[in-house]
């Protein structure tokens, strides 16, 4: 058996304890100035442009970026702490998430100077937002069946097709694209897809809202009826695209934000049942609080393996199968807590509030961001298996 | 020994499922989650018009003279069509007011529940009214189904004057709004209105003639139970198709979803779990009208059951369906919202597993 795996312990260091000191206080001082809510309504992370220029004028966007980019060229760990803080408070984190995440680190990566300089500087100011362009409506799990084509004319691409599930493609400046530039091979259907910043206001992009089951707009289908982009659009090599896309996808898996979407829940479930609980009750909440506490050891783990350069993709792949079936196992017991609970009805009504709209973002936490069963190919994959 | 449905049964079976075809269309239930209610009325009518709402009524009073089974056979199908209809409120109140009723509130409400021209709530089972210090009825409950809109409530009262522990009356209140406080509410499923919290004030409306002891205490939460159960088994029944649909339609990586064991294993595990409820389903509905020692265990397993299985089959559904599964593009959601509500209307899941264990500790 090919075991690959490794989840090597963290001890952070006084630096990072340091660092979340900071955090927390920003954090308060902004709970203070209302920019974040003192109650929590809903799981998952609110936009706000505001608060992500206010944590970008702090220094804490782009954290392991050059200085000449606008980072502050800090460790992944630090990373870490900064990234969990912002969960654990439920700061409005949405705007800037993913261009911090991953559409920055890709452009650091394999990005020309010219588009560093250019869009580097902006997301680590908190003001200057990416959205991703993979899913297509006919390419879900299987990414690298994208039709969206990308021509090649004089001075730049055309660009035809569709791009669905892209989060935010309605309030983002800029899309982190893959599109089809050649044909793939027999022997290789991932040869011929590239990477493409696409400005979202060029003309001939069509943004449609696709609302979700909770009735919210996150979600767009991004059309483009043959739309131009110059050549500098292009991101690393053309043809590559796959290489590139596939380190971007171990860090979109990689972070605490795949086991944290649900633990205010958890969070509000304890405040709520007091301390004059059953020992059932007690055994329930424990083993929640056994299993945060494993992922939060695995999850740092990542944060290592990626601070030693190497992408965790099989490692972020373990974690995520099994954040996101726990992010769904806290409603499931907090429902059943408290549904035992003899004064659930005399509860706030903030808990239940906060508690239904847990149970109905539960089944997207194991089918975005890679499906739970496409994460099981992945980890075996690592085993040797496939 | 029969373990199928008689041809008389079968011929019920196919009139439900023609009827909601007909009356309660899909895109008419979405229509509802916007507030549009235009057919509900109209689907009210042609069920009562086809002798279901008088399932449980005696023919003398204009009834079909039905039984539970019957009257399950009506729900599957309205549960798998996400209907918006208080069917099971209303044969459980007819059942109770057929056999506890004097001749006159007999007459006063049957045959008006036999052609569709009220509808019922009911209270107080589980967890039934008591009286206070001074005699006056008290109780609290949520969610209720058909609070709003219902033209009769029934609350099943603890007698505990008499001194028996197995003792209740049943009120009938026809002025809800003045006897108690009713405060409906905003629930996740968009398929139902009308759910609401009802507090007794006080006033008592009137009692039905007979009084229930145990084992009729017993039937009514049987009926109860597995009457939602078959609701909710009609629900699995439809997600599990849905599911299976799409993972033959859907091509991704060369080939049908359904060709890879992670789908196919999950659709036969939610096969045999469909499989087990609806035996457990039926084995209950016709132990109400059958063998009514054991309706109660039965009906407890079937709704016990019922919670678990239908939230797994709705939730699936969305997982099989990926991406789309969490839009509103598709009906999974619905499924899935209303079997969250199904475990809630009639006790929390707690309350069936609580009847099982405390069986099996006296049968240890």
């Amino acid at each position: 058996m090919n075991l690959d795996l490794q989840f090597t312990p963290i001890t952070l260091s006084d630096r990072c304890e340091a660092l979340r000191g900071e955090v927390r206080d920003f954090l308060d001082e902004q709970r203070r100035e209302g920019v974040i809510p003192e109650t929590l309504r809903k799981v998952g992370m609110e936009y706000s442009a505001d608060f992500s220029r206010r944590l970008g004028a702090r220094g804490w966007l782009g954290w392991r970026w050059p200085k000449a980019y606008g980072g502050s060229e800090g460790t992944a760990l630090e990373r870490y702490v900064i990234t969990e803080e912002l969960l654990a408070a439920g700061a409005p984190v949405r705007a800037h998430w993913v261009s911090d995440r991953q559409s920055g680190p890709v452009l650091l990566t394999f990005g020309t100077e010219d588009q560093r300089q250019k869009y580097l500087p902006g997301v680590a100011a908190g003001e200057c937002f990416f959205c991703i362009g993979l899913s297509e409506p006919n390419s879900g799990s299987d990414l690298v069946s994208l039709q969206t084509r990308a021509e090649k004319i004089d001075g730049g691409y055309r660009i035809t097709g569709t791009k669905l599930w892209t989060s935010n493609a309605h309030r983002a400046h800029y899309m982190l694209a893959l599109f089809r530039t050649s044909k793939a091979t027999a022997d290789d259907r991932r040869a011929g897809l590239s990477q493409f910043i696409v400005d979202l206001d060029t003309p001939g992009i069509k943004v449609r809202p696709v609302v979700n089951l909770a009735g919210e707009h996150d979600f767009n289908e991004v059309h483009f009826d043959g739309v131009e982009i110059p050549d500098d659009c292009l991101v690393g090599e053309a043809g590559m695209g796959w290489r590139q896309v596939s380190a971007e996808l171990a860090y979109e898996r990689s972070g605490p934000e795949r086991w944290l979407s649900t633990f205010h829940v958890l969070a509000r479930l304890v405040e709520t049942l007091g301390t004059d609980v059953s020992d059932e009750t007690r055994r329930e909440i424990g083993e929640l609080f056994v299993e945060l506490l494993t992922l939060r050891r695995m999850s740092l783990s990542v944060a290592g393996t990626l601070e030693a350069g190497q992408p965790p993709t099989v490692q972020a792949a373990v974690v995520k199968e099994l954040g996101t079936r726990f992010e769904q196992r806290i409603p499931r017991v907090a429902h059943k807590l408290l549904c035992d609970c003899p004064d659930f009805e005399d509860q706030d009504s903030i808990a239940r509030e906060l508690l239904e709209h847990a149970i109905l973002w539960s089944p997207a936490f194991t089918i975005r961001g890679g499906t739970t069963e496409i994460l099981r190919g992945i980890i075996a994959r690592g085993l040797g298996l496939r | 020994m029969q373990f199928s449905f008689t041809e008389d049964q079968q011929m019920i079976r196919d009139t439900a499922e023609s009827l909601v075809a007909r009356s309660c269309q899909m895109t008419e239930v979405r229509a509802f989650g916007d507030g549009q209610s235009d057919f509900v009325d109209a689907l009210w009518q042609d069920l009562a018009k086809a002798g279901f709402n008088g399932a449980l009524v005696a023919e003398s009073h204009g009834g079909s003279g039905l039984g539970m089974l019957e009257a399950g056979i009506a729900l599957e199908a309205l549960g798998g069509a996400l209907a918006p209809v208080p069917f099971l409120s209303t044969t459980a109140v007819a059942d109770l007011i057929g056999r506890l009723g004097s001749d006159e509130q007999k007459s006063r409400y049957l045959s008006k529940i036999a052609a569709g021209q009220i509808s019922a709530a009911i209270v107080g089972c589980p967890d039934p009214a008591h009286r206070d210090e001074n005699g006056a009825l008290r109780g609290q409950w949520a969610p209720v189904a058909n609070a709003e809109s219902a033209d009769l409530l029934l609350v099943v009262v603890a007698d505990t004057a008499t001194g028996d522990a197995d003792s209740y009356s049943v009120n009938v209140i026809e002025d809800i709004k003045d006897s108690c406080t009713v405060e409906t509410f905003d629930t996740m499923d968009r398929t139902r209105r009308g759910f609401g919290a009802i507090t007794l004030t006080g006033a008592a409306g009137v009692p039905l003639a007979g009084s229930l002891d145990g084992d009729g205490y017993a039937r009514l939460g049987a009926i109860l139970a597995a009457g939602s159960a078959v609701e909710m088994l009609g629900g699995a029944v439809q997600v599990l198709e849905m599911a299976k649909t799409y993972a033959m339609e859907r091509v991704q990586f060369g080939r049908p979803i359904g060709a890879f064991q992670a789908i196919k294993h999950m659709l036969a595990d939610q096969l045999v779990a469909l499989e087990g409820l609806r035996s457990l389903v039926w084995a209950a509905l016709w132990a109400i009208d059958n063998a009514p020692e054991e309706a109660p265990l039965a009906a407890a397993t079937a709704k016990a059951v019922a919670d678990q299985v239908a939230l797994q089959l709705a939730g699936e559904n969305i997982q099989i369906h990926g991406g789309i599964g969490f839009t509103a593009d598709i009906d999974a959601h619905l499924y899935v919202k209303r079997v969250q509500l199904d475990r809630l209307v009639w006790g929390p899941p707690g309350i069936h597993t609580d009847f099982l264990e405390a069986h099996l500790e006296e049968m240890a």
